[in-house]
């Protein structure tokens, strides 16, 4: 069962739903908003485990295309492509991902008021940076060396990992609805990667996640 | 017309619930998450 809240955000007409986890998952809720709720865009939030070494805990991904990286239909398809939609990314919309892009930086400018030092300090957040990358999405959980450098080398655009963003981007692009995703980085993606998780995201990224639509919203 | 905005985290639906007026909840589909969790 998924919970649609339906409403008033920052003075904009919204529906708000839990993705759930996984690309299925999110892929479905994703075809509930399009057909239910008659959704003219959608944006998607979240955290991500980065995977390249310059992107670190704190930063804000802006999603540029996004793949499947556990996506493998050899040999009727080369790996990573989709099959029937003859394509191995979906990218996101480029007007949104521009105010996005705007909305995350306006948010760092304003940092001090969404974070608390003591808890940037917790988390080891130093200069929080805005990256417009590639994404890559699985039904895999990220963890080990070995993975990363699957991404890596195979995928050697994405900047982060996650369960569902490319899932919901498939789902808006068959439809023709505009897309846009950012993630908040929450762990480096590798066997060094301990923070509290549970605290990070209800201190940090739901934080990050207010603060950017709040921007985004405004416009 | 509205904008659709999924989290992939409880904890940010959450804090957007906040700062939500909400005007109607919706409930779809009959698989119950385990008891406890209410998204």
């Amino acid at each position: 069962m998924r919970t649609y809240h339906q409403g008033q955000l920052f003075d904009k007409e919204v529906v708000l739903v839990f993705s759930r986890w996984g690309k299925v998952a999110a892929a479905t809720t994703a075809s509930h908003l399009i057909h239910d709720f008659k959704v003219n865009e959608i944006i998607f939030t979240g955290v991500a485990g980065s995977v390249d070494e310059n992107v670190e805990i704190g930063d804000i991904i802006v999603g540029q295309n996004l793949y499947q990286h556990d996506m493998d239909a050899s040999p009727l398809v080369k790996r990573f492509e989709v099959p029937l939609l003859h394509r191995s990314s979906f990218s996101t919309d480029p007007d949104k991902r521009e105010r996005l892009l705007t909305a995350c930086n306006e948010f760092l400018m304003h940092y001090d008021d969404y974070i608390p030092q003591k808890e940037r300090e917790r988390f080891s957040l130093q200069k929080p940076k805005v990256v417009l990358g590639d994404i890559a999405s699985g039904d895999q959980f990220i963890s080990t060396k070995s993975q990363i450098q699957f991404i890596n080398t195979h995928l050697p655009s994405a900047v982060c990992v996650e369960m569902e963003g490319a899932a919901v981007a498939q789902v808006c692009f068959e439809y023709k609805i505009p897309f846009s995703i950012f993630r908040t980085i929450s762990d480096k993606a590798n066997d060094n990667a301990h923070i509290d998780f549970p605290a990070f995201a209800k201190r940090i990224a739901s934080n990050y996640a207010l603060g950017i639509l709040r921007n985004y919203l405004n416009v | 017309m509205a904008i659709g905005i999924i989290s992939a985290m409880p904890e940010e639906i959450e804090a957007l619930l906040h700062s939500m007026a909400v005007t109607k909840t919706f409930r779809i589909g009959y698989a119950y998450l385990p008891s406890g969790t209410t998204f």
